[in-house]
């Protein structure tokens, strides 16, 4: 019995518990899409966060998304410390008693996923808990069977991004052209994910003969020069400012890949998941479009509506509005993101290089800085110019766009340096598989970064409502503490550096 | 004198597990120094913490005049490291992983590297991920040393090559110590090659040393008795100390010792035998250095 089950592929999700973390970050990844698919969904409502029912949706997650990644953790534990003494004890009988507390581990995830699925409201209500347990199998399934590091991880977010447009169709479109343009859109991220398409990016990059900023980004002496104007000859001349800066974003990519060797690619990670993400969201919005009754030149006109709609809360009640709105902000994201992963310097963790430990230290921490200034000036420059071109386009009114994406930018600006950390550190705190990390990580974040963004966009509204306002305090505050935290126990800086590539 | 590493009750661990502890070593410039040791000793964090990729938990560990964890631009420039597991670039070719790191290196000999690479046979136009281990192994030496390091801390940098290569590799590097004074620290398992190289041995056993001695004096210190009894049978076991371990029975014996001449007159004096003495290779000194190889 036990030997026939070994080859099954529950069997061999067994071999490798510590994939149930990952699948763990999928599903709670899944739910933060719901959480968000659901905002979408129920967009007439005028005020969501002091409706109960948004509550509902957020206590819901929160109640799923724990008990799914403590029991993660806990059939890892468990996992560990009968592989510990599997050598001590009777092979045979430790291996079944092995599989079972994984598969009751499972089991028990499952069941509490299930149970709680009536507290999701609605369509998402009713589907909430399928496509959330469906993301903890694939997502277990995929990081079982496609491996490890940046091809794993695309598979696995190839995955992801299925079950999210298989998730966003279902409630709101259920024609089969709307699941021919998901399939679509699923393979294009699928292809744009693939590293064949990356490595050309990469390569192009690394010459140091092409004058491109991306050239200076990667050619080392220069950017190391450009740090040293950056870091030590303050203040800086301002002809040199232009350069400088690029040189100080460049260098701390630099060290940032240098953590990044050690974690596998989880800042790739983050991108695929991204996009799959936005991949999910724009595809309902476009299927639905593409659905609508007109010519070619209407259904474009109605595209334009809908997305301008959303970014001036001009709520179409139709379909799509909110949804469009996370769509728009997650994709020019999503684009800042990897436009800054391209033009990171990598450094291999097989050779050393002459950059002290101080100065390693020093850029890890101002990388994370980096990034959000990166991602928040990025999202808020394209956001406001394509914003505004659409809302020009729309025939609105244009400065209403901004403050949205301010709201957005300053969110990112929150978030990523604790995204930073975390990839950096959490795998060596948790004794995790690399490319299994992220999936945690994001999971764990993405959910709040949302809250923050809305909660942000609507502060005007919230400023009598006690609830939300100390949702975002909550979170302020258990960031900061958790940063505290993380800094007492590792002593941050330097050891920090060792934690990572120990 | 000056030391290129100098480690003073150097203690490093990981969670609750010591991986070296209390460790006093001076390496001397200019030798090549083998770091031997079983899985687990030490000898990996050893060079890691050496190399400044690793803060000490406890007491000190001094590279090229700097505490190891302060190593600037400078002294990190003059040190060439291979890790144990060359992890490198996968997406680069090797032509384009060898200019990427040669342009943080101001000192890099391109001279050197084209005759390494030659040597090392290394296809530049081939990707690095598509390389075998051994070949990976080779592109890190040649990354670790084209900058003519002082200091070049080698992390089982032959366990994959073959015979020939390995050949190669090792006789490059001792050509570094002729040519540039340069102070090779190389861990290896594979001790008959390192033996070649080395004229020291630094012996880890569960992060403490263990032995820390030139390769004469271990090759004087540690030896092989043939042992024959022309009269009675031997003892089953002696009681000697300076006896690590015996083989045969009856009226021959065969004796891993650690014993100098005077010992050995005794031994012929207290049991009326004769008593040829072999010397014995790395590979055989090894295990009577290590708790595990002793009986």
């Amino acid at each position: 019995m036990s030997l026939r089950l070994e080859t099954m592929p529950l069997g061999r999700l067994v071999l490798r518990p510590r994939a149930l973390l990952g699948a763990a970050g999928v599903a709670s990844f899944m739910l933060g899409i719901g959480w968000i698919g659901s905002m979408a969904r129920f967009n007439n409502l005028v005020e969501p966060h002091t409706d109960p029912e948004f509550v509902r949706i957020l206590l819901a997650a929160a109640v799923v998304l724990i008990p799914a990644t403590v029991g993660a953790f806990a059939c890892e534990l468990l996992h560990e410390v009968l592989s510990a003494s599997a050598t001590a004890m009777l092979p045979g009988i430790v291996r079944r008693l092995r599989a079972s507390v994984v598969r009751l581990g499972i089991l028990a995830s499952v069941l509490v996923a299930l149970g709680l699925s009536p507290w999701l409201p609605g369509a998402y209500g009713a589907a909430g808990a399928g496509p959330a347990l469906l993301g903890f199998a694939v997502g277990s399934w995929a990081m079982t069977h496609t491996g490890s590091g940046v091809v794993g991880a695309a598979r696995t977010a190839a995955f992801a991004a299925l079950i999210a447009l298989a998730y966003f169709a279902a409630p709101l479109l259920e024609t089969a052209s709307a699941w021919s343009v998901n399939a679509g859109l699923a393979l294009l991220a699928a292809a744009l994910i693939h590293r064949r398409f990356r490595e050309p990016l990469l390569r192009a990059s690394m010459s140091h003969k092409a004058p491109t900023m991306l050239s200076t980004f990667f050619a080392p002496r220069r950017a190391r020069q450009a740090r040293e104007i950056a870091f030590e000859r303050a203040p800086l001349p301002p002809a040199r400012l232009g350069r400088s800066l690029s040189g100080w974003v460049a260098a701390c990519w630099y060290e940032r890949r240098t953590t990044r060797s050690r974690v596998g690619t989880p800042y790739g990670t983050f991108c695929l998941m991204l996009l799959a993400m936005a991949v999910s969201l724009v595809a309902p919005a476009l299927a639905g479009i593409l659905e609508s009754p007109g010519s070619a030149v209407e259904r474009l006109r109605s595209l334009t509506l809908h997305l301008t709609g959303a970014l001036v809360g001009e709520a179409d009640p139709g379909r799509g509005t909110e949804f469009a709105r996370s769509s728009i902000v997650i994709v020019l994201g999503m684009a800042a993101e990897i436009s800054t992963l391209i033009a990171s310097a990598p450094l291999a963790s097989g050779v050393l290089y002459p950059i002290s430990r101080p100065m390693r230290a020093r850029l890890a921490f101002r990388s994370g800085l980096a990034a959000a200034l990166t991602i928040a000036a990025a999202t808020l420059v394209a956001g406001t110019l394509v914003g505004g071109a659409l809302l020009l386009l729309g025939g609105h009114d244009v400065p209403r766009t901004l403050p949205v994406f301010a709201w957005v930018a300053l969110a990112n600006l929150l978030i990523a340096p604790w995204i930073q950390i975390g990839v950096s550190v959490l795998p060596r705190f948790f004794h995790v598989a690399p490319s299994v990390a992220p999936f945690a990580l994001i999971g764990g974040l993405m959910f709040p970064l949302f809250v923050i963004a809305e909660v942000l966009e609507n502060w005007s509204s919230l400023t009598a409502n006690t609830s939300a306002t100390g949702v975002a305090t909550a979170y302020v505050v258990g960031s900061v503490a958790g940063f505290l935290a993380l800094r007492a126990f590792t002593g941050w800086d330097a050891r920090t550096m060792d934690l990572v590539r120990a | 004198m000056s030391y290129p590493i100098e480690t003073h009750a150097l203690t490093k661990r990981f969670g609750s597990t010591a991986a070296l502890t209390g460790i006093d070593w001076r390496l001397t410039a200019g030798t090549a120094v083998g770091l031997v040791g079983r899985n687990g000793s030490g000898k990996t964090t050893l060079l890691r913490t050496a190399a400044g990729l690793l803060v000490p938990s406890g007491g000190t560990c001094v590279t090229l005049g700097k505490p190891a964890e302060k190593l600037g631009e400078e002294e990190l420039g003059r040190i060439g490291y291979v890790d144990q597991d060359a992890g490198l670039l996968e997406w680069l070719t090797v032509e384009q992983h060898i200019r990427y790191v040669a342009a943080f290196h101001p000192r890099w000999d391109e001279a050197l590297e084209r005759t390494l690479r030659g040597d090392l046979e290394l296809d530049a136009k081939q990707r690095v991920g598509t390389l075998s281990k051994g070949t990976r192994q080779r592109l890190a030496v040649l990354l670790a040393v084209c900058h003519r390091p002082e200091l070049l801390l080698l992390d089982e940098p032959v366990t994959a090559l073959d015979p020939i290569v390995r050949e190669s590799v090792l006789r490059m590097l001792v050509e570094r110590v002729i040519e540039d004074g340069a102070t090779i620290v190389i861990s290896s398992h594979v001790l008959h090659d390192i033996e070649k190289v080395v004229d020291h041995v630094l012996c880890l056993e569960a992060g403490r040393v263990a032995a820390d001695s030139s390769i004469d004096e271990l090759k004087e210190t540690f030896a092989e008795w043939i042992v024959t009894s022309s009269g009675a049978e031997l003892p089953a076991t002696f009681a000697e100390s300076f006896v690590l371990s015996r083989e045969g029975n009856g009226r021959h014996a065969r004796l891993a010792v650690r014993a100098g001449e005077q010992d050995l007159a005794r031994f012929r004096e207290h049991y009326g035998v004769e008593v040829e003495r072999r010397s014995l290779d790395l590979e055989r000194i090894f295990p009577l250095l290590t708790e595990g190889g002793r009986s």
